[in-house]
């Protein structure tokens, strides 16, 4: 039957995504001045390994691969969702304006916290979250309208208040020392600057729950993309299945920029991907954004760490130079 | 022409805002046992309002046609009884209880809804947009249960769509996408079907297509179906029951026979009409018609 013999290619194209995304980490992993093989990493796992080398994959390439991928997954994951709950195809946690905010707080840190008197490792990432979470709930306020809001409301505020947001954050920055700009500057492009063993149980079980309540409503989420009406005649309660939806992808995007920066584009895009692979039924859509997500990320570090090394470009570009034509591509064909 | 020239009970200078149909109210069997029931429904935005204080039905077992010009609250109407917009006054029941009270999917498990010119995001099939109707039957992660298989299939079947089930929506013509529509609708297994304009955009032979699958469905398996609809003589062709709407208010309810009057196209189009029975149905027919001035 048509029907099983669907569900069959969903099931192959996430095995698929699942064997891009594992070579991706691979490779990865084996991007820099020093490449790993396989005998070693065996080494490094029964602790035979010679110590600079179980240094160099587990304290510093580790912890940052691990990072990437998780921040891809999760932004993917955010974007799926927004694109889903408002119908939306440009809706991404960028437009939200979430990465707004937490670019806010964090030039407000670098500019009025005396360096030194809070541990920035500590401070950043909260405040990268709060920063993400208070936007996301001004903006929310402001959508309501005789009780209700609506994702396209919402989505036209978001763009607003990120506007707002980063013109406030330029005119912060220009207080700033050289080496203090450029900091900040990084931050907003997007660097996985939070790459740390301590932050990535927190990244991993956040976005793995955040992931597994998306699976749960994944039906929802289908019945929603029929629309207000079709969805409220399937006995859909729509605004609550919206909030609560929209709360889960704002979630998954403050924890991704938490670590990683303002990082956009990946959860614009990656979801665009993944529909075309698996098509629009939610059940195989979200893990194959989470998936894509994960490997373009893993991709555009490969690119950031080995194009200009010892130098690195800020991820965020690098993916968004590898996305964007592709995006294009998208758009000029529809 | 004055209208009083003309004189109908449905022309009844005072518009009794209680009233059911011209003949009746609220104590009639057909106001009382409706499948679906509201009683002094409102709706409005801010201070205008929309759909003036009435009581409408949907008589249980028939096919009513909502009519009236562009403009005149009929879709608003609809949606109001199908809870998918708020009332400013008044309440709706389905069944003998009040909507508003009830779980919207419990709701969903009685009346279903095809809204006016519905979209489904781009790929999705015409079999997963059917098994959609089970939404209001799944709990959890909600695996499709053999029942939920068998109603799919059905549904797919009694809509002529079977070979269709693995087909993009968007692949389909008119005509076969409103019946993906209905097949959804079907899905959702209820004995009250709502729809909102399901034969615009449609030519004429696939308008009769949806039309005679909507009244299959009432004789054969005993739905009861309101719809919105444009078309007069396909209205009164197919519907046992008529409501007539102009500017919010309701200026008839009642048979084919009873609702489409001359009279009755004056007050409600503003149209000079010329209706004969119909040779080949009997029912009323517009054979002709011009601006009334």
């Amino acid at each position: 039957m048509t029907e099983t013999l669907r569900r069959h290619r969903g099931a192959a194209m996430i095995a698929l995504l699942a064997l891009a995304a594992a070579l991706a980490l691979w490779a990865d992993i084996n991007a820099g001045y020093r490449s790993i093989s396989l005998d070693e990493l065996g080494q490094i796992a029964r602790g035979t390994a010679p110590a600079s080398l179980a240094y160099t994959l587990v304290e510093l390439r580790l912890p940052r691969v691990l990072t990437t991928l998780l921040v891809g997954a999760g932004l993917s994951l955010a974007g799926c969702l927004l694109q889903g709950v408002s119908r939306n195809d440009m809706a991404d946690p960028g437009v939200l304006g979430i990465n707004a905010g937490a670019g806010l707080f964090v030039a407000a840190f670098i500019v009025f916290v005396p360096a030194g008197l809070v541990p920035s490792t500590v401070a950043l990432p909260l405040l990268a979250f709060a920063g993400s979470a208070a936007v996301a709930a001004a903006g929310w306020r402001l959508s309501v309208v005789r009780g209700a809001s609506s994702p396209r409301r919402l989505l036209l505020i978001g763009v607003a208040l990120a506007t707002g947001l980063s013109s406030a954050t330029s005119l912060l920055m220009l207080s700033l020392p050289d080496g203090d700009y450029a900091f900040v500057q990084n931050w907003i492009a997007g660097n996985i600057w939070g790459a740390t063993w301590e932050n990535i149980p927190i990244l991993a079980v956040g976005l793995g729950v955040l992931t597994a309540l998306a699976l749960y409503q994944a039906r929802t989420l289908d019945v929603l993309g029929l629309g207000t009406a079709a969805a409220t005649g399937l006995g859909a309660n729509v605004p609550r299945a919206t909030a609560a939806l929209t709360a889960v992808a704002v979630g998954a995007s403050g924890l991704c920029c938490a670590v990683g920066g303002g990082l956009t584009f990946v959860g614009l895009v990656c979801p665009h991907v993944a529909r075309r692979l698996v098509g629009p039924s939610f059940r195989v859509l979200v893990p194959a954004s989470v998936l894509v997500g994960a490997t373009l990320m893993l991709i555009a570090d490969i690119v950031s760490r080995t194009l200009l090394a010892p130098n690195e470009i800020p991820v965020g570009i690098v993916a968004a130079v590898i996305g964007a034509p592709y995006f294009l591509y998208l758009l000029a064909r529809s | 022409m004055e209208p009083t020239a003309t004189p109908s009970p449905s022309m009844a200078p005072d518009n009794e805002k209680t009233a059911f149909c011209e003949t009746c109210d609220r104590t009639c069997e057909r106001f009382a046992d409706a499948a679906l029931r509201g009683e002094g429904v409102a709706v409005g935005y801010g201070d205008r309002l929309i759909i003036e204080p009435m009581d409408v039905a949907v008589p249980v077992g028939e096919v009513t046609a909502i009519i009236g010009p562009n403009g005149c609250g009929k879709s608003t109407l609809l949606k109001a009884l199908s809870r998918t917009m708020p009332l400013a006054a008044g309440a709706v029941y389905l069944d003998g209880r009040a909507i508003a009270e009830m779980p919207t999917a419990e709701v969903a498990r009685k009346m279903a809804l095809l809204p006016q010119a519905p979209e489904a995001p781009g790929g999705l099939t015409v079999g997963e947009l059917v098994a959609l109707g089970r939404y209001p039957h799944q709990r959890g992660f909600g695996r499709l249960s053999t029942r939920d298989r068998e109603i799919i299939a059905w549904a797919l079947a009694i809509t002529h769509l079977d070979d269709f089930s693995g087909r993009a929506l968007d692949a389909l013509s008119g005509g076969q996408r409103q019946r993906a529509w209905i097949a959804m609708a079907l899905a959702q297994d209820t004995d009250l079907i709502l729809l909102d304009e399901p034969t615009t955009y449609l030519d004429m032979a696939h308008q009769l297509e949806v039309l005679e699958l909507l009244r299959s469905l009432n004789e054969e398996q005993g739905k009861t179906i309101a719809l919105v609809i444009h078309e007069l003589n396909l209205a009164a062709r197919f519907a046992d029951w008529m409501i007539a709407l102009k500017d919010g208010s309701i200026r008839g309810a009642g048979t084919p026979e009873e609702v489409m009057t001359p009279a009755m196209l004056r007050e409600v189009f503003g149209l000079d009409a010329l209706i004969e029975p119909d040779p080949w149905t009997g029912r009323p027919s517009l054979v002709s018609y011009r601006l009334a001035r």
